[in-house]
């Protein structure tokens, strides 16, 4: 089954934020607790971790990307 | 809450003992003060080399260091003091300034400066920002920290900040320029050092009382080898850079010559030279590989044979062509 990861809302005015780190690559496996990437909006660096114990099969951004909050970013298969 | 103030002034140490915290104990919350020496501290996603005046900085010594939190390039000093809020931090809310900041501008209220937010994450008198801050957030903790310019060196501050005039393109976080002020320059009593406002202020926002936490020599050295192996090391403060490309068109012994490079991980990828009157292959080959850094560009054109047949060379003009 996929699971997808979407970009978080971190503060109330959040539209969009910077993919400023991506920690974990296409055919990566994943635990529970790791970094998947790093947002940056309004000053705020947060390392989002996965939910979720499986593989990481697509990416659909690059570092450096603006992303809207909610837009898919990745997928793992669990 | 407890707090910390740090009696040491490099700003690799604070940085590592911030995270240090930040990351290992989870128990409490802390609040910490700090003063850096002379340093450059720069968001965790910038481009350094898109926010500060490299031959400046170089020719200075000055400490440059790149810090976890988000947000742009600020210049420290023994008149800047830093506060940090280390706390819990519930991922189902929204990231908050206001929780961190407020305080901070009713205790500067209270002693008697006009301090008011400016913008998300800023304190300004009179529309002059005194307080820039910043946040980090992992798991269930958040670091919120932010400076307070008391009596900190403008000239320095607006000289080290001054970026190239050359175009850089980069998908970094960019700094946003404010018009700053020192807190001192507002205050009725003018002889207050940093040291008696740090006090009063720490006073001032837990006039209830805080408990001081004692760092402990086993703290110290986790901090010092954090110290070691991060917050010291090109590679991190340098080399974390995201990658970008740089084009300049100057004149050098008045002849035009247009450089143009990209930069990968803080070194120089790739080179292209335009000048008819300049031995641009030989310029070229010799810089490519080499650390973005002015003395290092100005050694490589020192050694560059071909150069050696130019009259009355100015190796500076020249090495002021790359930045």
């Amino acid at each position: 089954m996929k699971k997808t990861i979407t970009m978080p809302k971190l503060s109330a005015n959040m539209e969009t934020g910077v993919l400023v780190s991506i920690n974990k690559q296409v055919g990566d496996s994943v635990k529970k607790g790791d970094v998947l990437f790093e947002v940056e909006t309004e000053k705020v660096v947060s390392e989002v971790e996965s939910d979720e114990e499986g593989i990481l099969v697509k990416f659909f951004f690059k570092e450096g990307d603006s992303v809207k909050v909610d837009e898919v970013i990745a997928e793992i298969e669990v | 809450m407890k707090y910390i103030v740090s009696t040491n002034d490099d700003v690799y140490f604070n940085l590592a003992l911030e995270e240090y915290i930040f990351n290992n104990l989870k128990d409490n919350s802390y609040f910490m003060l700090w003063k850096n020496h002379d340093s450059i501290v720069l968001g965790k996603h910038q481009n350094v080399f898109e926010e500060i005046n490299i031959k400046a900085i170089e020719k200075d010594n000055i400490k440059v260091a790149r810090r976890i939190t988000g947000g742009g390039t600020v210049f420290h000093d023994r008149g800047n003091l830093n506060y940090s809020f280390i706390t819990a931090y519930d991922k189902n809310k929204f990231i908050d300034y206001d929780q961190f900041i407020t305080p901070v501008i009713e205790a500067l209220n209270t002693i008697g400066v006009k301090a008011e937010k400016r913008r998300t994450s800023d304190i300004a008198i009179e529309g002059k920002k005194i307080s820039g801050s910043a946040q980090t957030v992992k798991g269930n903790r958040a670091l919120h920290h932010g400076t307070l310019l008391y009596d900190a060196d403008l000239y320095m501050l607006n000289h080290l900040l001054k970026t190239t005039d050359g175009k850089i393109e980069s998908k970094s976080v960019k700094s946003v320029p404010s018009i700053v002020t020192n807190i001192k320059d507002h205050l009725g009593d003018k002889s207050m050092t940093i040291d008696q406002f740090q006090d009063l202020l720490l006073a001032t926002m837990f006039s209830k009382g805080i408990e001081k936490f004692e760092i402990t020599d086993q703290h110290i050295e986790a901090v010092n080898e954090l110290v070691e192996n991060k917050y010291s090391k090109w590679e991190w403060n340098y080399g974390n850079s995201p990658d970008f490309s740089y084009e300049k068109k100057s004149l050098a012994f008045s002849k035009p010559i247009d450089v143009k490079l990209t930069v990968k991980k803080g070194i120089i990828h790739s080179c292209a030279i335009k000048g008819k009157d300049f031995p641009c292959n030989d310029m070229e080959e010799s810089l490519s590989g080499t650390i973005y850094s002015y003395n290092l560009v100005k050694d490589k054109l020192l050694k560059c044979n071909s150069l050696k047949n130019i009259k009355n060379i100015n190796y500076d003009e020249l090495a002021n062509c790359f930045f």
